[in-house]
């Protein structure tokens, strides 16, 4: 039994709220005729007023909805027949309303006179008491929680939120007395477990802590900031091994306490800006699933605002929806773009973001529309100007990319550098511009300008030599390149082009070559990045992982954050058998990246299938790869599903994904694919858990 | 290493004698907290004259002692996010006359196409607006007097300042700054004639990004002060969104719509100018939108290392490898997060043995709706939040926190805690009220309570006078500005007024105060730790730090307050090359200059 069941057990009360809500409008109708009908004074009528809030900020939608809510109360308060639970309900209501917004100060005295009116209903004194405590007012919200609980001593929020406070007041004994008897209500709590954790890890007693921590976390698995805590005990006991486990899957989901009372407040909102915030949130917090729905609930709520568009765009993608994402954006572009009202800026950033997205899918002609569009909103915005310019280059529009070059340049050094470019830049852009379309002069002469501006440039200059070359004069190229070695000696430039030159090594397959050339640029430089990674890669592709593994981790002890490195460290360490160390790895690299497809893939075969049984854990497995097959339904993500669910034990749900998969792929081409879903298939029939022959398979190789 | 409470000895509860001593410190926080009400007496030693005297009292005497800095915010009512983020102040001694001066750091428009007439809060000081230092004039036993010299020091327009580190980068005796801004950042030279010069082109620690904070510390021990600078955040005027709340008010926006700046490392090449290693050093990645940052040796190898408090991010516990390179051990060390894995606000923060048990804690302020959090060290570079059994928890999540310092402000022996406020995004219960700059919230002082070392708590004694001042507070300096003993504070104000709190009581308990210097001519050395054993009570360790906080720069001088009735048995001091030497007792009651090379056993 779930903890939330047992809280909807304990909150009868919350039955109160059922009532049909147009009674009110009712009341309202009413109001001149109960008036009049006899010398009863409504419950309320003595108690301190609601605070008259200042809506003029505020969204039409949610105006309308506080306001609303609010002359409710009022013509109720003037109402003498309302009853002291009809007059409780609807300043608790009310309340409610106000946490939504944050209107905490006003959601106070809601409580404060609903608890006077009805001072035998636990609601009210609670959600006082949740207030208090929000705002730090720890003695106040532990007077609300003990009234709560004495109202109704099986509440369990009431029970774990007084816990919580006991704890923060430094009152060990009294919290864990609370998180006990949350216990004995409803002994699958995983908050309860959190809260005696954390009392033991603060006692010291961090084996204790590593139990509490564990139970939370078996019965809230999504609960990713318990490996947190989980970690540090472990790293306190002197266990770093699990420490570091546990700590590289640390998340930010937290044990969610259940709440009849206030978990459904989101949903009241009418306000698009709530969702924005929530969705801003969401985002920040890699959680793309919550920023797409509420962004959707924004443009639901107002769907004219190109934020909540950007934001569903940014969440779509991220969750690996191109499409989604630029359907979105174009549904901006439609919706927003001729809105009066609407800040230029704000269209500006719609247009260019489907630019870019544009752009991103090879689609750059639909793209330039949309950046002339910037133009026109944004005139004097350098910037626009110049990606506009540069989108026409590269599609080939050199006439056109000129002209706005020279617009740029002429607008002067200042318009120029406010748009982030460089004059000297823009001089290069028009100068390749004028190669290509042939304009010798013009280039020679942008070129030398750009050089005046920038001497010490050698990029620069070997990008002149280049145009030399192509212009027809080798002996002019020959000496800006010799100009150039000069200024780029042991710079960063200089091995770039050592690092180029590698890498085309490497593709025509000379791998000795360029293992050389990337050994000489390190023996000079050390600390060039990019050379150390094109050198772990050479050996891995040479089949020296381990060679690849160090010089991987060379990389990473200096950029621990370096993505490509992380990845192919994994890799290194799979394909040379070192499963265990992949585990780590694959850990750290999860947590920096966890929403991460390709990683969690191979993180869960890995787990599910590894060829050292010491590596895997069938149950976290079936954890990671569930969460990732309800995000993305492939076929590559259901295959990892169905190892996973075979290594925990779950056979038959393995088996009936490779049948699915298995139709799914009838009369398809591909024999070699069928062939191993059969294989796995043939495996899972006889309750074996599928085992990789190699490294290379449990990559997908 | 601290010592660990075994379950049995919690269970014990504490001693007969710790209890008494405990509940006499709670009655008299109970007092101050009540006193203009109640009127409480206190049989201890604060009674003076007839007057009861709470354990901490401040009086703010900024306008009686000249202090008429005014900070302008340039804000047009567009709610550009940089208008309330600065700014800092430093307390130096720039003339080297043994007292503190103060230099505050100036705002300016923000937007360089509008005039200052169209700000909504015009600008109290002549333009051009600049930093401005006040020389300390005051006559002991005078009350403090500062004089405006700013045109005298030639500091003249200089852009829209955040933040301010000091050090003697040059090795002349002189303490330089080093001034962070949205913009260019300044290095200016005190040329020791009362005057600075600007030579960040000259020195090469130009910076044109979003930066706060700075520090300079000896990452290498070569002897010469290198430069740490935290970037913030990728930002640009007309890149920036309109955000607004939950209510639809327009608002300022948060840093999470923008990119992190990045950090720099600025070595010192020992010749007047610096190098940036920040990619040598593996500085380049991993980092957060740094706010606040100090210097210090955390793991307790000798080697100094660096903590960064980014703003909603994990924060950095660059652990110096002592080979010239840093490795981000912040995750392991439970540095990165809050202690249920969240990352945080990170504004100020600051580093002290609040425990008296040798080893560094640190205390990092935070955004509304988080705790400001302290991390108790637990030896050998690991820690753990202890802010809610320290009783720091509670309050914090109803303000936003920036400026904050360890300050032992009675002169006890133990740490105690100041923490300056004021929000970022508007707090709605003001707006209610049409408050004109809706971000205002009063400061705090904790004052730490004995009893066991790892069950210490923290209570607030921010009742009455100065502290119910609500303002929108920024950076805070802590020293010893009229050298009586105690700590005094400079509190720095976005769009208002700078305010001086004077510390009135904390030099009635025995104290003494080191100001170490080593080279020739004799320079601060940043970094280097004092241990102080006493008679009674347990060895008290404090650094030479000028840096923490909220890009504020403090006193460099070593304060130590020794409780009632103790006595100095000797002084060790370990200086930023590693070396230790030993001193006999210093006196009590005075500032001591404390050389290096002039005690014994220099090892």
């Amino acid at each position: 039994m779930s903890c939330w069941m047992s809280c909807g057990k304990s909150c009868g009360k919350a039955s109160h709220r059922s009532r049909p809500r147009g009674w009110r409008w009712l009341a309202l109708a009413a109001f001149p005729v109960l008036a009049a009908c006899g010398p009863r004074q409504s419950p309320g009528r003595d108690l301190p007023p609601v605070p008259a809030l200042d809506l003029t900020a505020a969204e039409a939608g949610a105006r309308e909805q506080l306001e609303g809510e609010r002359q409710a109360l009022v013509m109720l308060l003037a109402d003498r027949k309302a009853t002291a639970p009809e007059v409780a309900e609807a300043f608790g209501d009310l309340g409610l309303l106000y946490i939504t917004y944050e209107f905490l100060d006003a959601a106070q005295v809601c409580f404060s006179n609903a608890s006077k009116i009805a001072p035998e209903d636990y609601r009210w004194p609670y959600l006082g008491a949740y207030l208090h405590k929000v705002r730090g007012r720890l003695p106040q919200a532990v007077e609300g929680f003990e009234e709560a609980l004495r109202g109704s001593p099986e509440f369990l929020p009431a029970r774990l939120r007084l816990g919580q406070i006991r704890a923060e007041q430094g009152e060990a004994t009294l919290a864990r007395e609370q998180f006990e008897k949350a216990l004995e209500l409803e002994p699958d709590c995983a908050p309860a477990y959190q809260g005696l954790g954390e009392l033991a890890a603060a006692a010291g007693d961090d084996r204790a802590a590593v139990e509490a921590y564990s139970q939370a976390l078996d019965l809230d698995p999504r609960a990713t900031a318990l490996h947190y805590l989980l970690g540090l005990s472990y790293r306190n006991l002197g266990d770093l091994e699990k420490a570091q486990l546990h700590l590289a899957q640390r998340g930010e989901v937290a044990t969610r306490i259940p709440d009849p009372l206030l978990n459904p407040l989101a949903s009241r909102a009418a306000s698009s800006q709530f969702y924005l915030v929530q969705g801003a949130e969401a985002l920040e917090a890699g959680d793309f699933s919550g920023a797409a729905a509420a962004y959707r609930q924004a443009l639901e709520k107002a769907p004219q605002t190109p934020a909540a568009f950007r934001g569903l765009s940014t969440a779509l993608l991220a969750l690996g929806d191109a499409g989604g994402a630029l359907q979105a954006l174009e549904e901006g572009v439609a919706v927003c773009l001729d809105l009066e009202g609407t800040p230029p800026l704000e269209k500006v950033q719609l247009l260019v973001l489907l630019a870019d997205r544009l752009e991103a899918l090879g689609r750059s002609e639909e793209a330039l529309p949309h950046l002339l569009r910037t133009l026109e909103l944004a005139p004097e915005q350098p910037l626009l100007r110049l990606r506009l310019a540069n989108a026409l280059a590269r599609r080939g529009r050199l006439e056109e990319a000129v002209e706005l070059y020279s617009q740029l340049l002429e607008a002067g050094a200042q318009s120029v550098s406010s748009g982030g470019g460089s004059r000297s830049r823009v001089l290069e852009k028009r100068a390749t511009a004028y190669v290509n379309l042939g304009r010798r002069e013009e280039a020679r002469a942008d070129f030398q300008q750009a050089l005046r501006e920038a001497p010490e440039d050698g990029r620069l200059r070997l990008r002149y030599a280049e145009a030399l070359d192509f212009l027809g004069d080798p002996e002019g190229a020959r000496e800006q390149r010799r100009q150039a070695s000069a200024q780029l000696k042991n710079s960063p430039q200089r091995f770039g082009l050592m690092v180029d030159s590698a890498r085309e090594l490497a593709a025509s397959g000379d791998l000795v070559g360029a293992e050389a050339k990337l050994r000489e640029v390190l023996a000079q430089a050390p600390d060039f990045r990019e050379a150390r990674l094109g050198l772990a890669t050479v050996l891995g592709n040479g089949g020296q992982y381990g060679g690849a593994a160090e010089e991987f981790r060379q990389v990473l002890g200096e950029a621990p954050g370096h993505v490509a490195a992380r990845r192919g460290l994994v890799e290194a360490l799979i394909l040379g058998g070192d499963f265990l160390g992949a585990r780590v790895e694959l850990a750290e690299a999860v947590r920096r990246r966890p929403r991460d497809l390709e990683l969690a893939l191979i993180q869960v075969r890995l787990l599910a299938s590894a060829p050292d049984p010491r590596v895997r854990d069938g149950s976290l497995a079936r954890e990671i790869a569930l969460r990732i097959v309800e995000d993305h339904r492939t076929p590559e993500t259901l295959l990892a599903l169905a190892l996973a669910h075979a290594e925990a034990g779950g056979f038959s749900e393995s088996l009936a994904i490779v049948a699915e998969l298995l139709e799914s792929a009838e009369g398809g081409g591909d024999a070699v694919r069928r062939a191993g879903l059969e294989a796995r298939q043939r495996s899972f029939e006889v309750r074996s858990p599928w085992t990789a022959a190699s490294g290379e398979e449990l990559l997908g190789l | 290493m601290s010592p660990t409470v075994s379950p049995s000895r919690h269970a014990e509860g504490p001693g007969l004698e710790a209890f008494r001593d405990r509940s006499r410190w709670l009655a008299r926080a109970l007092c101050f907290a009540l006193l203009p009400l109640a009127g409480c007496r206190d049989d201890g030693a604060g009674l003076e004259a007839g007057r009861v005297m709470p354990p901490i009292a401040f009086r703010e005497g900024a306008a009686l002692a000249g202090l008429d800095f005014h900070h302008f915010n340039g804000r047009t009512g567009e709610f550009h996010m940089a208008e309330v983020m600065g700014a800092g102040v430093a307390l130096l001694d720039y003339d080297g006359d043994g007292d503190l001066d103060i230099f505050f750091i100036q705002g300016a428009m923000l937007d360089g196409r509008r005039s200052v007439s169209q700000a909504l809060d015009p600008p109290r000081h002549p333009l051009p607006l600049t930093d401005r230092l006040y020389r300390n004039d005051t006559v002991p036993p005078g009350s403090l007097h500062f004089v405006d010299v700013t045109e005298e020091a030639g500091l003249s327009e200089s852009g829209y300042g955040m933040g301010v580190a000091v050090g003697d980068y040059d090795r002349d005796g002189r303490p330089d700054l080093y001034i962070t801004r949205l913009g260019p950042n300044q290095l200016l030279r005190n040329r020791g004639d009362g005057s600075f010069e600007d030579v960040t082109a000259l020195a090469g620690v130009g910076d044109d990004r979003w930066n706060v904070a700075a520090t300079f510390f000896d990452y290498d021990r070569d002897g010469e002060l290198d430069l740490f600078v935290g970037g913030y955040l990728q930002y640009r005027l007309e890149d920036e969104p309109e955000c607004s709340s939950l209510k639809g008010r327009r608002d300022y926006c948060g840093a999470s719509h923008f990119s992190a700046a990045g950090d720099r490392l600025f070595h010192n090449r020992g010749d007047g100018t610096f190098e940036d290693f920040s990619a040598r050093a593996g500085l380049k990645d991993g980092f957060g939108p740094a706010l606040g940052a100090l210097a210090t040796d955390l793991d307790d190898d000798g080697w100094p290392d660096l903590y960064v408090a980014n703003d909603a991010a994990a924060n950095n516990f660059w652990h110096n490898r002592g080979d010239g390179t840093f490795e981000d051990r912040a995750l392991l060390a439970g540095l990165a997060f809050n202690g249920l894995g969240r990352p945080e606000a990170g504004m100020g923060v600051d580093a002290g043995d609040y425990d008296n048990d040798g080893d560094p804690d640190l205390f990092v302020t935070h955004l509304i709706t988080e705790t400001d959090t302290l991390y108790r060290g637990e030896g050998a570079g690991l820690f753990s939040d202890r802010t809610d059994s320290a009783g720091l928890g509670g309050t914090s999540r109803n303000r936003t926190a920036f400026g904050t310092g360890w300050a032992d402000l009675d002169n006890d022996g133990w740490l105690d805690l100041v923490v300056v406020a004021g929000a970022v995004q508007i707090l709605e219960p003001l707006a209610q009220r049409q408050d004109p700059f809706p971000l205002h919230e009063p400061n705090h002082v904790f004052l730490n309570l004995p009893g066991d070392g790892s069950l210490r708590r923290f209570v607030d004694l921010s009742a009455g006078a100065p502290w119910t001042i609500s303002e929108v507070s920024r950076g805070m300096a802590l020293g010893d500005l009229d050298n009586d003993g105690d700590l005094d504070l400079v509190i720095t104000n976005n769009g208002g007024p700078a305010r001086l709190l004077v510390n009135e009581g904390g030099h009635r308990q025995p104290w003494l105060g080191l100001q170490l210097s080593w080279g020739s001519p004799g320079t601060t050395p940043i970094g280097a730790t004092a241990t102080l054993r006493r008679d009674i009570g347990p060895d008290l360790h404090r650094r030479v730090r000028v840096d923490g906080g909220y890009a504020s720069a403090h006193d460099p001088r070593i304060l130590f307050g020794l409780g009632e009735g103790a006595k100095v048995r000797s002084l060790e001091i370990r200086w930023p090359d590693g070396s230790v030497e030993t001193y006999p007792p210093p006196a009590l009651g005075r500032y001591h200059e404390i050389r290096r090379g002039e005690g014994q056993g220099l090892r």
